[in-house]
């Protein structure tokens, strides 16, 4: 799809509005009851800032926590890199569960997985119906909030789940999936935030299926965006409570804090794929909150297809530039600043748009 | 998406050329002050820098750049041809006379409201392009040059005090001009210097905060005290101030139809009351979407309103 | 913790569709349970504010995610202030920190929130209290 069919289709304006409707309010209501948030977003802010200052000290420091707690740790300098981890890690024929995880759609793990041999599957319901539709996530946070109710059905019965409702569809999926879940091999996850000091890896989510993903297998891979490292457990589980905060689900249902135990072999693989050496660091205090997508009005308008591989919108215009080196995407910004205003991290991102334009422009004239 | 090199490259040598983007020079498009009585001598210089004047014909080039969004003919040469010869004598063929005469007016108040406030001149040979567009498309050694010309000849005139006419000039004289050139001016928009009185209106008016005053410069709180003392029967919508939402207006020349899109959603938040806006590239973009929208400078006085 | 604010957190509880059952006698009200489609967890600690409830060891982790009906036991001298001192201390106890604070939810399908999605359909939290309440 590109950005004049996504601008005549409507189901992704709708979709966006109606989320944007239903969860706005709710971002203002939890800062008004929870006001203690927004110190701990500055705080936050502060940390990631000194972290992203010494990157290599906090790598090698989360590192060796988790290897002296018996988690076997890769370092991904790219996409293709962090394939082959996992990969070797995975091996073929075997079930994988996906917890839902921006950094793994950034390098295509699902499909190489796939095209590995393994069955692998998504379990986050939105993300499900994505990869059933062999679509791309819309938004970060709500990957099918384009589809309606009736296309869900339709889409589902790739799978056998039938129903009517919303109601029944989740019910069928939850049969489906927990079926898979005890079956699975290897889990999946991504990484919300990872504690520098005990090496456990926080993940927020409302579902239950990152629990079950990271829980019952016996194998258990986490993928860490480098910017993922922060000091210590009290900013970890900072990050994942502003996270849910500004996202709009606040407390979230549940808070899982990963960590080696008995009985089940734990990896993490580092991913870098551009961070390290990026001009844009900045974006990388992006706490993924999916919060300057859905306020943003060529967000509203375009939806996920404003953008590269993986991530779209203002921040995904950014993080394109970093993961892709793929950038004219950032001159369908209007430069109106709304992204910065809402981010809890107060992210510059007009400023990078047009330092991606500025780096652009040379190419222009070259 | 037209290719942003083609409008990049443009834009950047007709600014550097002529001053101005649509390489025309200033005295064809600046004529508001001529039916104005205007002081040479004052305490604050009126700087336009040319976006009311320069919008009707930005419009009409939007209009035609519409035709070619993602159509295959931009990618030929033909285009950029045809892209150059849509310069400003076939666009003033094009341009509606009545759009033209409306920035005029809208100038004209904007004048008279500080006239009435505070001791304002103006020079026309003075008042120039602000550079904002070069700014925007990342072009940032052309609006450091440019930006130092401007402030040359501003400093040569000796100004110290300069009062503009929207939010994008005030954005590029009050924190850009200092970043990229020597300059030191105190700047303020017009509708912080004004004293407006009452006047007789009718009807629920809702305000569209442009981006650059409700989030870059954060004046919208004092344009609302402005308007209370007119008696002015206002609304605010839920984006308003710091949430304010964008009219599209800045992707216009890249991507029309995006940009209308936006103003689409902007103009169906705004909802059905007359929409007072602060921004000529707003009112423009607001208006391709056809809501009844009008400048604000035209009914903050009441001897407005030739141009309603 | 007084009154007040034990009926405030009893009330932010139920707020996220959990069911509260306040009793001085928590072993009393398990006994009420039958059949064997739930998972019973002693929560160690939790916070006043957000109504998260924080619990430990893997185990106890797995039981729980996949419980139709899970229901937790907090006692009242737990709950801390905030969520930071609530976590600390469930983590000076126990390893494998796990929270919930609601039953298992999706509102994936056009933002319309359906309950027990791939975790828990019920959560019950027996708050057990010193004296009668």
């Amino acid at each position: 799809m590109d950005i004049y069919e996504a601008l005549a289709n409507k189901s992704i304006r709708n979709g966006i509005l109606r989320s944007l409707r239903n969860l706005s309010p709710q971002v203002e209501k939890n800062l008004q009851e929870h006001p203690y948030l927004l110190e701990y977003a500055e705080e936050l802010k502060k940390a990631k800032v000194e972290v992203l200052e010494n990157l290599d000290f906090w790598i090698d420091k989360a590192s060796k926590i988790l290897q002296a707690k018996g988690v076997e740790v890769f370092y991904a300098r790219d996409a293709s890199e962090a394939r082959n981890i996992a990969e070797k890690i995975v091996g073929a024929n075997k079930i994988v569960v996906k917890a839902k995880s921006m950094v793994s759609e950034e390098i295509h793990l699902r499909e190489h997985l796939e095209k590995m041999g393994n069955e692998v599957l998504e379990t986050d319901l939105g993300e499900l119906i994505v990869q059933l539709a062999n679509d791309k996530p819309m938004h970060s946070v709500i990957p099918a909030l384009h589809y309606s109710e009736e296309q869900v059905a339709e889409i589902l019965k790739k799978i056998g789940v039938n129903g009517k409702n919303a109601e029944e569809l989740a019910k069928g999926v939850r049969i489906f999936m927990r079926k898979k879940f005890l079956n699975a091999d290897v889990g999946i996850s991504g990484c919300n935030a990872l504690s520098a000091e005990t090496g456990r890896i926080f993940l927020i989510e409302n579902e239950g299926n990152i629990r079950l993903s990271t829980t019952l297998p016996k194998r258990y891979i986490a993928l860490v965006g480098i910017e993922k490292i922060l000091p210590n457990d009290e900013l970890a589980l900072k990050s994942v409570l502003v996270q849910a905060a500004f996202f709009g689900t606040f407390p979230p249902t549940y808070i899982n804090v990963n960590e080696k135990v008995d009985g089940q072999e734990m990896y993490a693989i580092f991913i870098d794929n551009g961070r390290k050496v990026t001009e844009f660091r900045e974006q990388l205090l992006c706490i993924r909150c999916g919060r300057c997508q859905l306020e943003c009005p060529v967000f509203q308008n375009l939806g996920n297809v404003w953008g590269g591989s993986a991530y779209g919108g203002p921040m995904g215009v950014v993080w394109t530039a970093i993961t892709e080196k793929r950038s004219e995407i950032c001159f369908l910004s209007t430069l109106c600043g709304k992204c910065r205003e809402v981010c809890p991290m107060k992210i510059n991102i007009p400023e990078m748009m047009r330092k991606i334009r500025r780096l652009l422009k040379k190419s222009f004239r070259g | 998406m037209i290719d942003p090199s083609l409008i990049v490259d443009l834009l950047s040598k007709n600014v550097l050329e002529t001053g101005n983007p649509l390489g025309v020079s200033n005295e064809k498009i600046n004529n508001w002050w001529k039916e104005t009585k205007i002081k040479s001598r004052g305490e604050w210089l009126f700087f336009t820098g040319m976006l009311y004047q320069l919008t009707p014909y930005i419009e009409s080039l939007v209009s035609y750049l519409e035709k070619f969004e993602n159509s295959k003919i931009q990618s030929i040469l033909k285009f950029a041809r045809y892209f150059r010869f849509l310069a400003f004598p076939t666009l003033k063929l094009v341009t509606p006379k009545r759009s033209v005469e409306e920035s005029n007016e809208i100038l004209k108040n904007i004048y008279s409201l500080l006239d009435s406030s505070v001791e304002v001149f103006y020079i026309p040979e003075l008042d120039t392009y602000n550079g904002i567009l070069l700014y925007d498309y990342g072009d940032d050694e052309s609006f450091a040059t440019h930006a130092k010309f401007v402030v040359k000849k501003l400093k040569e005139a000796n100004i110290k005090k300069i009062v503009t006419a929207d939010p994008h000039t005030t954005y590029a004289l009050k924190v850009l001009y200092p970043k990229f050139t020597d300059a030191d001016f105190e700047v303020r928009s017009y509708l912080e210097l004004i004293n407006p009185k009452k006047v007789s209106k009718n009807g629920e008016f809702v305000i569209h905060d442009p981006c650059y005053y409700g989030r870059y410069l954060e004046i919208s709180d004092l344009v609302r005290e402005k308007l209370k003392k007119t008696g002015i029967n206002y609304k605010d919508v839920r984006y308003s101030k710091k949430l304010t939402n964008c009219c599209g207006g800045p992707i216009e020349a890249l991507t029309p139809k995006i940009s209308k899109a936006v103003a689409e959603l902007r103009a169906k938040e705004l909802g059905n009351s007359k929409i007072l806006t602060m921004c000529p590239i707003c009112l423009a973009n607001l208006r391709r979407v056809n809501v009844d929208a009008i400048d604000i400078s035209l009914v903050l006085c009441n001897e407005s309103g030739r141009a309603e | 913790m007084n009154l007040a604010e034990l009926s405030r957190f009893v009330e932010i509880l139920r707020s996220h569709n959990v069911e509260v059952i306040v009793s001085t006698d928590a072993h009393k009200e398990l006994q009420n349970f039958k059949g064997n489609d739930f998972v019973i967890t002693n929560a160690l600690s939790a916070d006043e504010r957000t109504g998260i409830i924080f619990m430990g060891g893997f185990e106890n982790r797995k039981n729980a995610s996949l419980a139709e009906h899970h229901i937790v036991v907090l006692k009242a001298e737990d709950i801390r202030k905030d969520v930071i001192s609530a976590y600390n201390f469930a983590s000076s106890k126990s390893n494998c920190i796990f929270a919930s604070s609601s039953p298992s939810k999706t509102a994936d399908i056009e933002g319309k929130t359906v309950f027990g999605m791939h975790g828990p359909r019920k959560l019950t939290v027996i708050l057990e209290v010193k004296e009668e309440v």
